[in-house]
């Protein structure tokens, strides 16, 4: 296979690839997942703050 | 409640806030080393007949010094922070760790000796000699190890997008560092790259342009995508979005090198798949600064009282200016005017000061305070100062150049009517002279605010109005 028809074959693939990137990332199966991924950096807060409520936790965490 | 410090986990933050204190004052080194070459072309005598202060040896300590101390340290501390926290889990090594810190200094230190001493490869960007470009080659593999190792022991069961930015951004730097550093060693100090003639200048800027895209953007993405988020209390406007983002872009970026060599010995071909894929980017780079600054939707108002997160959104809009500037460069008849002219310096520094600086003062700026365990940063009025300053240095320095540029771009080029060149070279460095000093103006307004930065740190630093028991910025307004 020469370098141009190299060229065309991995044009097409990444073309593929990233239609179905897409396709995969907008069906509506995944949406509540990615909704939840996105909120995944705020959950360890949350979690803090509530435990904070019941109970101080005394530790030296950063040695 | 003086050391109440309610943490979920038990992090290492030690690693962080040495580069994210590192960060700093090699920023304020970087670009008080670019003040000085700029006031050497304005004031050719700055060099005092000294060969180490010549501009030729501080040009290449001042991108070193930016990119790998300024830019990296950042990368280093903000990918070791999110990883921890997304992953929710300590670092993979806190021995391993350490030594990327340590060794990434002294890589910083040998180049601020041996640049200026005149010891090169003379590849732009990949300067340092074969013994430090093998240290850097150790101290990458050791973050990888580290950073992937987190992700491995992860207690999540997401990897957060971040992440995959990050993780991009480290493999690509591996394998570009190592491929396009390849040399035949002649001495401790000089060695010869393995490539020649078109080759070497084909993996010269595959190796450039993708420091550019995975160092300078994927990186700072993975930071953007953290910290947008935490600072404006709310999850990034596209999750969807973000993920089509992360593979449009590394699937095309790897291609964009070649636009660096339109009308050289390149091959034709090689220059065309260059120039489109530079234009293709425009759409994922755009769609990724979209996604940044619509995660801000409907909450606007923050902008007006939140100078941190306003530091953040205008990173994305002057990440967006460059990313349709720079496909607009790559275009074969725009670059036919463009290369070789002060536009190119224009548009590194709208990407490296517009986007890269200004996303990472203000991931600093929301770091600080989290990791010290202080209430805020000492000063919320020297921040907006901060902000202002670098605003005003950047837009100086980017419309000088764009000005200078297109002017020299067009004198190059003018021919009378029997095909002499109209002008000679040094008038258009003449045309070029006033603009020369409003860069060094501009300058200076940069290095202004990082030295606020820098006292504002310390400030933060040495104050005792310890942290209340929320653990995150996200959480001060409750």
């Amino acid at each position: 296979m020469d370098g141009a028809t190299f060229n065309a074959y991995y044009t097409l693939l990444v073309f593929a690839v990233i239609i179905i990137v897409i396709i995969w990332a907008y069906s509506g199966r995944n949406k509540a997942k990615f909704d939840h991924d996105a909120n995944s950096i705020f959950e360890e807060d949350k979690q803090v703050k509530g435990k904070d409520q019941d109970q101080k936790r005394e530790s030296k965490s950063d040695e | 409640m003086s050391q109440t410090i309610p943490q979920h986990n038990d992090y290492n933050l030690k690693v962080v806030k040495q580069f994210a204190v590192m960060t700093i004052i090699w920023g304020i080194v970087g670009m008080a080393v670019g003040v000085l070459i700029a006031a050497q072309l304005v004031w050719p005598a700055l060099n005092f007949d000294i060969p180490y202060l010549t501009y030729s040896r501080l040009r290449p300590l001042h991108t070193n010094a930016v990119i790998f101390a300024f830019g990296t340290s950042a990368l280093f501390a903000t990918a070791y922070y999110v990883v921890q926290k997304t992953c929710q889990v300590r670092l993979f090594s806190d021995k391993l760790a350490a030594f990327t810190f340590w060794g990434w200094q002294t890589v910083i230190v040998l180049a601020v000796i041996t640049l200026p001493l005149g010891m090169t490869t003379s590849k732009e960007y990949a300067e340092l000699e074969w013994p430090i470009s093998i240290l850097i080659a150790i101290v990458w593999i050791a973050f990888i190890i580290v950073f992937f190792g987190t992700l491995a022991i992860r207690r999540t069961s997401h990897i957060y997008v971040a992440n995959w930015f990050y993780g991009a951004f480290i493999i690509a730097v591996a394998m570009l560092h190592i491929g396009n550093n390849l040399a035949v060693p002649v001495s401790f100090t000089k060695s010869y790259s393995i490539y020649s003639g078109a080759v070497d200048a084909m993996m010269q800027w595959w190796y450039g342009h993708n420091a550019v895209g995975f160092l300078l953007t994927a990186g700072f993405l993975g930071m953007m995508y953290y910290f947008v988020p935490k600072q404006a209390e709310r999850p990034v406007y596209s999750y969807r979005l973000s993920v089509v983002h992360f593979w449009a872009l590394i699937s095309i970026y790897i291609w964009a090198g070649p636009h660096h060599l339109h009308y050289t010995a390149l091959p034709d071909w090689a220059q065309s798949v260059g120039m489109v894929m530079s234009v293709v980017l425009f759409v994922p780079s755009w769609g990724g600064m979209i996604n940044g600054i619509m995660t801000l939707s409907g909450a606007w108002h923050k902008l007006r009282t939140d100078p941190v997160l306003r530091f953040l959104i205008v990173s994305l809009s002057f990440y967006g200016m460059s990313t349709f500037e720079g496909p607009m460069m790559a275009i074969k008849s725009v670059n036919a005017l463009s290369h070789y002219t002060d536009w190119t310096i224009g548009h590194v520094h709208s990407g490296a000061l517009g986007w890269v600086a200004m996303i990472s003062i203000g991931a600093i700026y929301h770091l600080i305070p989290v990791l010290f365990e202080r209430e805020r940063m000492y000063s919320i009025k020297l921040i907006n100062t901060h902000f202002w300053l670098h605003t005003i240095g950047v837009v100086l320095y980017i419309v000088a150049m764009w000005i200078s540029g297109v002017t020299q771009g067009l004198m190059w080029r003018a021919v009378n009517a029997d095909g002499t060149l109209t002008y000679s070279f040094v008038e258009s460095l003449e045309a070029s002279y006033p603009f020369y000093f409003v860069r060094f103006v501009g300058g200076l307004f940069v290095v202004a605010g990082m030295l606020l930065m820098a006292y504002n740190t310390y400030k933060t630093i040495r104050s005792d109005k310890v942290r209340p028991s929320e653990p995150l910025p996200a959480a001060q307004s409750v």
